[in-house]
């Protein structure tokens, strides 16, 4: 009796997991629509499958995942947290980036401050405060083209190595 | 002269009626069609549409009955015209079992609610090599073969790990619900 519910256990679990061969699934149809007691099992067991989905789901959005767990090669597709790193690290670097041509931006900025000033003497904050800001849009747009010359370290790279090396 | 008001409930309660029926029903509804769907988007389109003909068909429906039974009625025709047309190679319980089925789920299907609640403390107790198997399954939806080949084991080896893994985490759950209904 142990023996065969073992194997009505193994019919299910290959079912659950979209293993079971089409031989297994008419027995384990058989099985299910005889014996109430059968059912009650398969009922727990599918219970169980979708705790076990539900849990899984929410560690999936925590990034514990089996390649951390197993130490292998992670997959592109899934493995968040490398998709995540590479999509930040060029950021990153750019905003260090020492090649900003100041010499382009200062005579600009310093012109756009002096007529926020004189402004500032005749309608007050609001006018000099959107000077500013276009100051200062201008600068961050003069600082984006000079850096597209530079190589982003990572942008065709595969996965870094485990010591934090590109 | 009977003094209760003599007319139907306004949309906006109907809906909040609706929402907390389906709220409690729906963790069996979605046992039930998981069970008889096992293509894991297809299961979730399907609670879905059953969710959908619940509300527009929520009007007809009768308050002094139990929602469960009811709303098991569509999934079951849902998961019924799912496997129709479906080629013979197809895979699918019968329209009889799968009846029979959704009797069962109506009366017990309930416990996944506990069984998720207790499943945490299960799975932490478990060994390594379960767990990794369990998360390639899971996590990864990963195929016996290609979990073989991850954690060094045979078809039939992986087989039997995720077996045996099954019915440990049933026993720790089981015995779990049982210590804390006997407190």
């Amino acid at each position: 009796m142990t023996r065969d519910f073992d194997r009505f256990d193994q019919r299910i679990s290959a079912y659950l997991d979209r293993e079971i061969t089409p031989e297994a699934f008419d027995r384990l149809c058989e099985d299910l629509a005889g014996d109430p007691s059968l059912r009650r099992r398969f009922l727990k067991l599918s219970a169980l499958d979708l705790a076990i989905s539900h849990t899984a789901d929410q560690q999936d959005r925590h990034n514990t995942i089996a390649s951390v767990l197993a130490n292998d090669e992670p997959e592109p597709e899934t493995d968040s947290v490398f998709t995540l790193y590479q999509s930040i690290e060029p950021k990153v670097q750019n905003q260090s980036s020492p090649s900003i041509r100041w010499g382009d931006v200062l005579p600009l900025l310093g012109y756009t401050a002096r007529l926020a000033l004189r402004d500032a003497r005749v309608v007050r904050g609001l006018g000099a405060a959107a000077l500013l800001v276009v100051g200062v849009l201008l600068t961050i747009a003069l600082i984006g083209p000079s850096d597209e010359t530079e190589p982003t370290p990572l942008a065709n790279e595969g996965v870094p190595a485990a010591d934090g090396s590109a | 002269m009977d003094s209760r008001p003599n007319q139907q409930p306004d949309p906006v309660t109907q809906r909040e009626q609706l929402t907390l029926l389906w709220m409690q029903a729906q963790p069996v509804i979605a046992s039930y069609i998981r069970v008889g769907v096992r293509h894991q988007q297809h299961a979730e389109d399907l609670l879905q549409e059953t969710a959908l003909a619940a509300a527009r068909s929520f009007g007809r429906f009768d308050a002094e009955r139990p929602f469960l039974p009811w709303v098991m009625a569509i999934a079951k025709n849902k998961v019924i015209d799912y496997h129709k047309g479906k080629g013979k190679s197809h895979l699918s319980f019968s329209p009889e079992l799968l009846s029979q089925l959704s009797a069962d789920f109506e009366e017990d299907g309930g416990v996944v609610n506990d069984y998720i609640e207790s499943l945490r403390h299960c799975m932490d107790r478990l060994a390594k090599t379960p767990q990794i198997a369990i998360e390639l399954r899971y996590v990864r939806s990963l195929s016996y073969a290609q979990i073989g080949e991850r954690i060094g084991r045979s078809v039939a080896g992986v087989a039997n790990l995720l077996l045996r893994t099954r019915a440990a985490l049933l026993a720790c759950i089981e015995a779990r619900l049982e210590a804390e209904e006997q407190r």
